[in-house]
């Protein structure tokens, strides 16, 4: 009898013991918020997820891109999607689930970059200045981020000088407490973008060991690239200037000698996105190959060239950009020419440029032109001898400052098609979208997106602030 | 063992016959009811401790010495019964059935109890009802059984597992299924398939169950505690018994689809589809496909879907007992083919349960199941090109399903991606594949082993006081694939591809059990349970995936070097819950009764702060009939129990998804560097979903209990159900929204069942069971009181939740054709197909429509509207408001009969199949179409508008509800009607056998309803909403039922 309550004895301890281990269970699915920075890997990592996230198909993964180009005068948008041909027809409602989900990315990101920013220098392990490069590499993310937000959703500069609404800053993680910011204006929206650059542009790195890395990831060539571009749509041509000669400065970017470049990560790329076959922005509604493709190489065939952008290339006979095309049929069941600048519509492996050298130069001699009453030699020494000759183009000669920014002008267009730049070109050069319709005049309503209704819906601090029009 | 022990007992008095003066007696036992032999009975003589057992004859020899005065027989499941021998040789009995004992022995959480000691609201349903029928898993052989439990079986896909709700749907996005408890150990259930339906609980054979417990009240499942909102089903198997029997249980059925929809043939397809492109201005597009014999084609694509089929199922089994052993061991073998072509079921099960007294006070036990499951089926989506049904109403009638000039042999167009379109001068709409192609050609399976099991250690500590610990385990190896042809259908884009996922899923579950139980003089009646449970489980996957395929041989598993494109996902997810809990019942001389449990749970899914929480429930009884002054009333003599009940319970539901409380980073890639990714806002005052249970009941039982009747009231109160509360999206908070306990609702219902036996005993038995509940369900609280809005349903504070919401149809305007709608504001709006823009409707006169190129003016008015969101209304209550069965089994003779009915209603249905198959793309359409409206003089049924080519979105309002679609649900089915017949048991025993039982049967073999869909137990996406749901089946079985 005794064995029988040494047995039962010993089992009811072990039963009753408690087993605490069993409850502390973590997500293995994810990272605990916890866990996120406290080690220098898992930062790292934490800031390789806001790349990330810029790889989506609503920030850098095309679609805004292809707005950007279709509802300038680049693309002719044939596809069916009604919500994305509102855009193209300028009568976008507030309710327009793209325009919803671009502003909600847009925000991912800049809410992903605030964490980074945050919390990067509580992490043990690592050094003061992986800490400061960290820190500056989100916030060349989060400038990117506002600065195509108020692109989109906010009346260009040369509409009011920038005391216009634009989008609301958050600046700080989300720590639980619900908010709800205001817009603020498009000066304090450029100055905020132009503040997280310069903070920047001290902590981040000229290059990195990888090339992948060099162009993929922020240096200091592109923060200054960015404010290049940004002072340029400010129309401050002499900061503009500055900006690119320091991007020219870093002494690893060089236009490239042909047009073969495109996602080879070489000199002629500042920064841009890279995508791979099992990590790329799309998604099965679109992406860069799908929508710059003909149905027969496996695209949707929704965005093909504009007649107007092909009068553009043949106004000049023997544009070598001009050759970047395939013909095909479109979603609309009409042959179309297509670029070629987007080849990999089976894995979509194509990465996003966001900044090319070309486009620095571009910067530069625009910058410098709008400097010069007569027409400045250094601006046209770039139009000629970089831009023109690598298209198989005889110099031009421009005899006055108003012919050197025009034809400027149109090498940019030439140059950047289907890169995304062809609405903001237009618009800050006071130019309506689309010749012979009203909506797309210079200034008019639905040439900016609205704010999209959810957001209004949800943010007491934006009752009032809709974009006129909608 | 058995044997063993004849044999010593046989020495034993070979041994002792030398010292007394012996004689031998024989005799044979049989049961009272039925007259049967009765196997393993125990004859023992009396004060001493020889004895034997009956054989399988009921036969027995006994030698006894002359001092021996009385022989004691008993049998578990029978009242024991002492005869004297005086000077007889032989003796024979009749021994009376304990049904008290035997049936009246009620599965609780943690224990058993006798079903007039039990307080809480358990259904009990035997194994034996739920067997001999084709179900490819026991729980859809519950629908009907039981008052508050509704069982729906969305399709008569094999794989499908049923919606069990218990007591109506008591979250809004948590899960609502009821925990389900196997031999004390909790399972996993649902649909655990990647890519074809695969039923977890379809692992458990039905004819190893002994009884199916559901737990509904708050007495009953406060024990569960956190998991017990939404009532709890104890599935307990089959362990062995004293003698030995031998069972083989087998049958084969016939099994169609019991309706088809009615679509156009041919010549109505033409002359449809040609009117459409006529109205739109287009030119005809449809054309005959002569068939090469001089006629011309003229196509049933639902014979290329739907097929006749056959199933089998054999399963044995075994079992015996000794009083220190006892066994049960079985295999079971299904092979079932589906009547939607490409769906199949094979399952192998293999059983073993084994009970051994180790000494005076230790018992072991291990229960084990091993279920191997191999399912396939199509592609089911009903928004899927290939989806079965989708495609398959869809196919043009007017072209074959083969073509001899294909390389594949099927009518496939010249681009391949679409139906061959044969004379037509169009293709079909969407690049709709040839669905008997990828039904032929495409895979989509599953393969499941299941490891359900358990070992136990009782000890008998002291009279009374039992100590019990066991260890228990569930898992489950899931490997899915998918393979889709790159010759056409969903791989022609990527050139094939093929996934393939491993899902290993492990639970243990560690339970000790303290158990008191104690008579004080009779009156006093204590019972005292003491338990800790702590549980853990380990889910994970990983899964490849391979497109651009070299060679079309290799589609059975991936295969190395026959593909180019490779991508591989996984994730893991672990859990753990400790608990413990205790229960007292107490009860005064039989008469007044007490229980109240408390439970004691913590989670790892919640945050730190809200982990733990503690469940009480208490109940009430009172039996009146116990009362002396009832007991002395000559009047109520007939009654024979009379109870009231009550009880009250708080308990959880933390089905609430893995980390919900937890912000949390995700693997994001950047190019080939893995990062991470902010993907979820932690919430941390995040807890379960709490809910408050509240019955009150009613049970008598006259005449002896020959009928019996149970009345009970309940409410459920659930409240801080988890919804997403939106946030600004300019957070950046990932999904834009926070999980928050905000939302709750009130489930409340009455429940009545009779149970009588009309015909009790003679030749012809009746036996007759009514079971009725009514339900009704209420939203009480929402984020902000803001609705939950879904394509077709609504949830709203103050409405049933998901109730159909959408627009109102007014029917055709038969001026012009086109259709009228109510606005929110009671007026009519035309909807102008010709330029898709809503008119006022006026009916003095229907024909006038705005000319937006002229200004306005008194000619012309500008009476453009509109119909939007806001003029959408609620259209019906999406679940039903009753529902119930009605069995009867009938005994004539050797013959039985069993009829079971099985009803429902009060419910509405959106009828998504029927709007879908109105569709003005070049597809076919249901008949329904050719009631459209022509012209004024042949204005058609009133209800169908014109037709007009790709217009159909705007006519029919598809991915809206419409009255127009809304249609009652209310059904009385015939579930199940068998007849059996068993051979005497004059024949039966002269070999040894025990029972052969024949039988035939039919499932399904008839519904009376309104609904114009195929079944109104359809139900795809979302509550209420039947769209290209796949149909049930009818099956025709006949069936063996051999004992030995």
């Amino acid at each position: 009898m005794k064995l029988k309550y040494y047995i039962i004895s010993s089992a009811l301890v072990l039963s009753f013991s408690s087993c605490k281990k069993e409850l502390e269970k973590l997500p293995q699915q994810d990272i605990a918020e916890e866990v996120a920075f406290n080690s220098p890997s898992t930062a790292l990592g934490a800031l390789r997820g806001v790349y990330s996230t810029a790889q989506t198909f609503d920030f850098y993964g095309s679609l805004p891109q292809v707005i950007g180009d279709y509802m300038g005068n680049n693309v002719d948008f044939v596809g069916t999607f009604p919500t994305l041909q509102e855009l193209n027809n300028f009568s976008t409602v507030s309710t327009n689930v793209n325009v919803a989900t671009m502003w909600q990315v847009h925000y991912q990101v800049i809410t992903r970059a605030n964490n980074v920013i945050a919390k990067i220098n509580i992490v043990d392990g690592l050094s003061a200045g992986e800490k400061a490069q960290y820190a500056a590499e989100a916030k060349f993310l989060r400038a990117l981020a506002y600065f195509q937000l108020a692109n989109f959703f906010a009346q260009p500069f040369q509409v009011s000088s920038g005391s216009n609404l634009a989008v609301p800053l958050v600046l700080e993680p989300f720590d639980g407490t619900v908010k709800y910011p205001s817009r603020s204006t498009l000066n304090q929206v450029h100055a905020q973008v132009i503040q997280d650059l310069n903070e920047a542009i001290p902590a981040l790195p000229q290059s990195y060991t990888d090339a992948a890395e060099t162009r993929g990831r922020a240096t200091k060539g592109a923060a200054y690239a960015l404010l290049s571009r940004l002072y340029l749509y400010r129309e401050e041509w002499a900061k503009a200037e500055s900006a690119a000669r320091s991007t020219l400065a870093q002494g690893i970017y060089d236009t490239a000698p042909n047009y073969a470049f495109y996602s080879g990560n070489t000199s002629e790329d500042v920064f841009t996105i890279q995508n791979s076959a099992i990590d790329n922005g799309r998604t099965g509604s679109g992406g860069w190959a799908s929508y710059y493709n003909p149905a027969a190489l496996g695209g949707r065939g929704d965005a093909p060239f504009s007649e107007d952008l092909i009068n553009a290339y043949t106004s000049e006979a023997g544009d070598k950009r001009y050759d970047l095309k395939i013909s095909g049929t479109a979603a609309d069941g009409l042959p179309h020419l297509f670029t070629s600048k987007f080849p990999d519509a089976v894995n979509n492996s194509d990465n996003s440029p966001v900044i090319r050298t070309t486009e620095v130069y571009l910067n530069l001699a625009e910058a410098l032109a709008h400097q010069s009453t007569t027409p400045s030699v250094e601006a046209v020494t770039i139009l000629n001898d970089r831009i023109r000759s690598r298209a198989g183009l005889l110099p031009k000669t421009v005899t006055t400052q108003q012919a050197l920014i025009d034809a400027l002008l149109i090498e940019r267009r030439k140059e950047l098609a289907f890169e995304g730049h062809s609405r903001m070109d237009l618009l800050r050069n006071r130019q309506a979208l689309r010749t012979g319709n009203a909506a797309a005049a210079f200034g008019g309503t639905k040439t900016i997106l609205p704010i999209p209704q959810r957001e209004i819906d949800n943010n007491p601090g934006l009752q009032g602030q809709q974009n006129s029009g909608y | 063992m058995k044997k063993l022990l004849q044999s010593l007992f046989i020495l034993l008095f070979v041994a002792s016959s030398a010292m007394a003066q012996e004689r031998t007696i024989t005799g044979t036992v049989t049961g009272k009811g039925d007259g049967l032999p009765l196997p393993g009975v125990s004859v023992k003589i009396k004060g001493t401790s020889s004895g034997t057992t009956t054989g399988a004859d009921g036969k027995f020899t006994i030698r006894v010495a002359s001092s021996a005065s009385t022989i004691e027989f008993s049998s578990i499941g029978y009242v024991s019964q002492s005869i004297a021998i005086g000077g007889r040789n032989s003796i024979s009995v009749s021994l009376v059935s304990d049904a008290q004992s035997l049936t009246d022995v009620v599965v609780v959480g943690y224990g058993t109890a006798s079903k007039k000691d039990v307080i809480g609201s358990v259904a009990k349903v035997t194994g034996e009802s739920l067997q001999n029928i084709p179900a490819p898993s026991f729980d859809r052989a519950l629908a009907g059984k039981a008052t508050g439990v509704q069982v729906i079986t969305p399709s008569g896909l094999l794989g499908q597992a049923p919606q069990v709700r218990i007591r109506g749907i008591n979250s809004i996005t948590s899960g609502a299924s009821p925990l389900y408890v196997v031999d004390g150990i909790p399972v996993i259930s649902g649909d655990v398939g990647g890519f074809t339906s695969v039923n977890a609980l379809a692992d458990i054979n039905s004819n190893d169950i002994e009884s199916i417990e559901i737990l509904k009240d708050g007495a009953a499942t406060a024990i569960y505690g956190s998991r017990a909102a939404n009532g709890v089903v104890l599935i307990t198997t089959k362990r062995g018994k004293s003698g030995t029997q031998f069972n083989y249980d087998g049958w084969t059925a016939i099994a169609n689809i019991s309706s088809r929809f009615d679509l156009l043939n041919a010549d109505e397809f033409v002359t449809i589809a040609n009117e459409r492109f006529t109205n739109a201005g287009q030119t005809p597009q449809a054309k005959p496909t002569p068939d090469g014999s001089g006629g011309f084609v003229d196509t049933d694509w639902q014979d290329a879907v739907f097929q006749q089929s056959v199933q089998q199922s054999h399963s044995v089994s075994a079992s015996g007992g000794t009083d220190k052993t006892k066994y049960f061991m079985s295999l079971g073998f299904t092979d079932q083919k589906g009547a939607i072509v490409s769906n199949s079921l094979r399952k192998y099960s293999f059983r073993a349960n084994l009970d051994q007294k180790i000494t005076n006070f230790l018992t072991f036990g291990i229960t084990s199941g091993v279920t191997y499951q191999k399912n396939l089926g199509p592609l089911a989506g009903s928004n899927n090109l290939s989806g079965n049904i989708f495609a398959a109403t869809r196919m043009l009638p007017n072209v074959p399903i083969y073509s001899t000039t294909d390389i594949t042999g099927y009518n496939i167009s010249a681009d391949r991606r679409s139906l061959g379109p044969g004379a037509n001068l169009s293709p079909i709409s969407d690049n709709i594949p040839n669905i008997r192609f990828v039904l032929d050609n495409n895979v989509r399976q599953s393969q499941t082993i299941r490891l359900i099991g358990s070992t136990y250690l009782e000890a008998k500590i002291m009279d009374g006081l039992k100590f019990k610990t066991q260890l228990g385990i569930d898992g489950s190896y899931i490997e899915d694939f998918v393979y889709t042809d790159p010759r056409h259908g969903d791989g022609f884009s990527s050139n094939g591809s093929m996934s393939q996922a491993y899902s290993p899923f492990f639970r243990w579950n560690w339970q000790n059990i303290l158990s008191y139980t104690k008579s004080i003089n009779g009156e006093h009646n204590i019972d005292v349970t003491l338990v800790s449970e702590l549980q853990k489980q380990r889910s994970s996957f990983f899964q490849a995936n391979v497109s651009n395929l070299l060679n079309i041989y290799f589609n059975q598993n991936i295969t190395s070097g026959t593909f180019i494109t490779p991508t591989i996902s996984g994730g893991l997810t672990l859990n753990g819950i400790e608990s413990y809990l205790g229960r007292l019942n107490y009860n005064y001389k039989n008469k007044y009764y007490i229980t109240g449990s408390i439970r004691r749970d913590a989670l790892s899914s919640l945050p730190m702060g809200n982990r733990v929480g503690y469940f009480p429930g208490v109940g009430i009884q009172y039996r009146i009939n116990q009362e002396e002054f009832f007991k002395n009333a000559e009047g109520l003599s007939f009654i024979s129990d009379l109870r009231l009940k009550a009880s009250f319970a708080e308990v959880g539901n933390t089905d609430i998804g893995s980390f919900p409380y937890f912000g949390t980073y995700g693997a994001a890639l950047y190019g080939n560097q893995g990062g991470i990714g902010f993907n979820n806002t932690g919430n941390p005052l995040l807890k379960w979903e709490s809910q408050k249970k509240y019955d009150v009941g009613l049970d008598v039982g006259v005449l002896s209990n020959r009928v019996n009747l149970s009345v009970s009231y309940w409410k459920q109160d659930t409240k801080d159900l988890i919804l997403a509360a939106p946030t600004a999206p300019v957070l950046g908070v990932p999904g834009n929204s926070i999980s928050r306990n905000v939302g709750s609702m009130t489930n409340k219902g009455w429940e009545f069942s009779v149970n009588a036996d009309v015909l009790p005993a003679g030749k012809v038995k009746w036996n007759t069971t009514l079971n009725f509940s009514v339900q009704s369900n209420k939203v009480t609280g929402l984020v902000d009181g803001n609705d939950i809005v879904g394509d077709y349903n609504l949830t709203r504070v103050g409405e049933s939740i998901r109730t159909l919401y959408g627009y109102q149809y007014a029917g055709v305007n038969a001026a012009n054709g086109n259709p009228l709608y109510v606005k929110a504001d009671g007026s009519l709006v035309q909807g102008r197909i010709s330029n898709t823009t809503y008119y006022k409707y006026d009916p003095a006169n229907p024909n006038y429509f705005f000319n937006a190129a002229q200004p306005v003016s008194a000619t012309n008015p500008d009476n453009r509207s509109s119909l939007t969101a806001n003029d959408k209304v609620i259209l019906g209550n999406s679940l039903p408001k009753w529902f119930g069965g009605f069995n009867n089994t009938v005994t004539y003779g050797d013959f039985d009969l069993n009829v079971f009915l099985r009803f429902q209603g009060g419910n509405y249905i959106m009828n998504r199949t029927r709007q879908d198959l109105l569709s003005n793309n070049f597809v076919n359409n249901s008949v329904e179409v050719l009631g459209r409206w022509q012209s004024v003089e042949n204005p058609g049924d009133g209800q169908m508008p014109r037709l007009w080519a790709a217009r159909g979105a705007f006519i029919n309002l598809d991915n809206n509800a419409v009255s127009r679609f809304v249609e009652k649900g209310d059904f009385l089915r015939m579930d199940n009607l068998a007849l059996g017949y068993s051979l005497p048991s004059s024949i039966l025993s002269k070999g040894s056998i025990r029972k052969v039982r024949v039988y035939a049967s039919a499932q399904n073999l008839f519904v009376i309803t309104g609904y114009k869909g195929l079944d109104p137990e359809t139900n795809t996406s979302g509550a209420g909403v039947d769209f290209n749901g796949n149909p049930q089946l009818r099956t025709f079985t006949f069936g063996l039922n051999l004992g030995f």
